[in-house]
């Protein structure tokens, strides 16, 4: 219904693409023999909101992609293009720059990573793309889906941002790296000392675009963007768009295809709630909380770092298993916290916003905002953290007297409305069941 | 639901006056496709072997094309400009292709690109002022009390507060609690396999010379003024940066101290440790740690020794922990009663 109008007009590109494919019998023959050996993991049975699922019916297959690439696709286990992956492949693939904005969890990192690793040769040993993201958590995430989707193909692909050991990064690129992804000012130090050679990096990729042009980066990117040859592509993503990603885009796009998957704010399938508490009842809260819902895995903020150390210290005593992440501890630690959070080892994790951009761990589906964060940004990617990839989860924000206007605001600036939590809530807005189907 | 969609598609089609289309009209494909393309740029290749170029106007029953501002294009896409016409016919007959160039079927419907407040400023008026709701306070007791495991007495009501005597809670006791407690084991492996590329090492001599030389730019890379400032552009906590809890007297002292910079005076904003951030990250990638752990960015690593937690004292004792208290805020001053 929402999506008669971009069915039919792209009917006829469709058709065509079939009716070459029915052409090429011996193709479609060898097709049924690769596919049938790939190991695809078990399919995925939640409920998918129309955040992912309002497609036009595309398939991987019609991108024209390379078979190995296909193959690290199906076997990463995703099915289908997302509407937002639908809509980038074939333009960044015709070699057009691409400004996207879509929701957080709709599979944005295959909408850049897929045309990015098509592009590559990997017979030429040069670094062919950079994909550029915020945070080193994020860095490490879309690093391994990239080597995941590349399994196939004889595609080098490496991770750097402040954190790695620079040395044996170094080393890395004397490997002949193809494909870096980095945070922006390793990668700067790594082109200044000439150890990475830009000179054949036609392609860039900027994650959580609207945070690496934020005050905190500032410049940084200008700096990316000049040491890079005058050719090249720039796949810009952003799931919020401020003025900074207006200005750039007007100064670095060359007439960018601009895809807009985003008519509201929220994800669709994360039902958010507040409960209005004093500031010494939320532990209790929290503590009840736990004890009603099923939590398959949650994600807890709080606003200062001696918080999160608390509460998650607190929670292992009220007998659940929890961790803590925060961006002054060890990187070390922050890897194995992160590894072992995604792994679903452990099933709690109690952070402060290092956290909120771009993580994607698909099991959750509690977000529980322990305090209450002051920017309706933040607001929006705490969130974003349940809900992922079209999943349903509830979020549940704490409120106390103080933030009642900081409530108030945020509801209004994202359109959405946080109603008070229920005597009891209803599982089928946040646990999945077996026998839910996708369509 | 989506209104706004369902409004583009237009009025809805009168039942009266039915007709049947005639010629190209009746091939409801061919006219989808074609009619998404009027108003297009387009180029016509004649029979004659000329290109033409023009606004794609409209299209008869008879598939007679009609071109606005047509003009004729050479090879190298040079317009002849004395050859611009307003309005040219092309008989299909003579019309060998037509060629539209870059376009963009969604361009009606995709090109509102929005700023964050656009996109919610559609809601405006649709939700209540802010003064004018009441928050529906949550109801402690709400439910059984069996629902509630550690809500018997008053010692496990103070059970349910953060201790904000203690300072923090150190990583390595995190690990060993979940571990111990709850069976966590990690699956961590510091070489960061799965997450880079692995490292080919080789036992020759050019492979150690060009580690010898990755070495030199690693120090080299991490003595420069910049690098600190790089780095912790990544570690941003916005919210920390932007907004907070409340606290009393904003950037007073007893501010939370983090873990490294607990014997440093704070005043106002976070103070970033001087001097000792250089050599820290030569030692990190000089010693040749691991790819995980090297090279941190100047932040402390496990080998560092962290200053005292104050919550490692016995347990038995919590009054012990008053002795710190002066340190940091109490939180209990930002109790609501």
């Amino acid at each position: 219904m929402m999506t008669e109008n971009r069915i039919s007009s792209t009917n006829h590109v469709v058709n065509s693409m079939s009716n070459q494919n029915k052409g090429d019998v011996d193709k479609t023959i060898d097709d049924i023999g690769w596919k049938s050996k790939l190991k695809i993991p078990p399919k995925d049975r939640r409920i998918k909101t129309s955040d992912v699922t309002d497609t036009r019916g595309n398939e991987f297959e019609e991108f024209c992609l390379k078979r190995e690439l296909l193959m690290g696709i199906f076997e990463k286990g995703w099915e289908k293009p997302s509407p937002i992956q639908e809509a980038s492949i074939p333009i960044a693939l015709s070699g057009k720059d691409v400004l996207a904005r879509a929701k957080n969890g709709t599979g944005k990192t295959g909408a850049y990573c897929i045309p990015v690793l098509e592009q590559v040769d990997p017979k030429k040993d040069c670094i062919q793309a950079l994909i550029v993201v915020p945070t080193r958590e994020l860095a490490l995430q879309t690093s391994q889906i990239c080597i995941e989707l590349a399994k196939h193909t004889d595609i080098r692909v490496m991770v750097t941002t402040g954190g790695t050991n620079l040395r044996d990064d170094i080393m890395r690129i004397y490997q002949n790296v193809q494909v870096i992804i980095a945070t922006p000012g390793r990668m700067i130090d790594l082109m200044d000392k000439k150890v990475a050679k830009m000179e054949h990096c036609r392609m860039l990729v900027l994650d959580e675009a609207d945070k690496l042009l934020s005050q905190d980066f500032k410049g940084m990117l200008d700096m990316v963007i000049s040491r890079l040859p005058k050719e090249r592509q720039i796949l810009l993503f952003s799931a919020t768009f401020p003025l900074s990603v207006k200005q750039f885009m007007e100064k670095h796009l060359r007439e960018p295809y601009e895809i807009n998957l985003m008519e509201e704010l929220t994800l669709k399938g994360v039902t958010q709630y507040y409960a209005f508490v004093q500031e010494r009842q939320k532990v209790h809260c929290l503590n009840t909380l736990f004890s009603k819902l099923q939590i398959n895995q949650s994600i807890i903020f709080c606003n200062s770092t001696q918080r999160v150390e608390l509460l998650a210290k607190k929670i292992t005593e009220l007998g659940y298993c929890c961790y803590y992440i925060h961006a002054r501890m060890a990187q070390a630690h922050r890897n194995r916290v992160f590894h072992d959070f995604r792994a679903g080892l452990c099933r709690n994790l109690v952070c402060s916003d290092l956290f909120t951009r771009g993580i994607d761990v698909q099991a959750v589906n509690v977000v529980i905002n322990f305090d209450f964060p002051r920017m309706a940004e933040t607001y929006l990617h705490r969130i974003g953290r349940s809900g992922r990839f079209g999943h349903l989860g509830i979020a549940i924000n704490l409120i106390t007297y103080e933030d009642r206007f900081a409530l108030h605001r945020i509801e209004q600036e994202l359109g959405t409305e946080i109603k008070p939590i229920p005597k009891s809530i209803d599982p089928a807005l946040y646990v999945a069941r077996p026998d839910d189907e996708a369509d | 639901m989506n209104n706004k969609r369902k409004n583009r598609q237009g009025p809805p089609r009168s039942p009266r006056g039915r007709m049947l289309p005639e010629g190209v009209y009746s091939n409801a494909h061919f006219m989808h496709a074609v009619t998404a393309h009027v108003g297009d740029n387009v180029q016509v290749l004649t029979q004659s072997g000329s290109l033409w170029e023009g606004v794609f106007k409209t299209f008869s029953a008879q598939f007679e094309v009609v071109l606005e501002v047509a003009h004729r294009v050479d090879a190298e896409g040079v317009v002849a400009v004395d050859s611009v016409v307003e309005k040219l016919i092309f008989k299909p007959q003579d019309v060998v292709s037509i060629r539209a160039k870059d376009s963009d079927l969604e361009y009606a419907t995709h090109d509102v690109f929005q700023t964050d407040s656009a996109i919610s400023s559609k809601f405006n008026g649709t939700f209540r002022v802010a003064e004018e709701r009441q928050l529906e306070p949550w109801d402690a007791c709400d439910g059984d009390a069996s629902d509630s495991p550690a809500l018997n007495g008053d010692a496990s009501l103070e059970d349910l507060e953060l201790d904000h005597r203690a300072n923090g809670w150190d990583a390595n006791d995190m690990f060993r609690k979940n571990e111990e407690v709850y069976g966590v084991h990690s699956t961590y492996d510091h070489s960061l396999a799965g997450y880079t590329l692995p490292l080919q090492r080789k036992d020759t001599q050019d492979y150690r010379d060009a580690e010898a030389k990755a070495e030199e730019i690693a120090a080299e890379i991490e003595s420069t003024p910049t690098y600190k400032a790089r780095i912790d552009a990544e570690n941003g906590d916005e919210e920390e940066r932007y907004a907070a809890v409340v606290r009393p007297g904003e950037g007073a002292p007893g501010k939370y101290v983090i873990p490294n910079k607990r014997k440093n005076i704070q005043s106002g904003k976070l103070v970033k440790p001087t001097g000792s951030s250089s050599s820290n990250n030569g030692s990190g990638g000089g010693g040749g740690s691991s790819p995980g752990g090297g090279g941190g960015g100047g932040k402390p690593r496990d080998k560092e020794p962290r200053p005292p937690r104050h919550h490692l004292t016995p347990p038995a004792d919590p009054r012990a922990h008053n002795q710190v208290s002066g340190e940091f805020i109490k939180w209990t001053s930002l109790r609501t009663c």
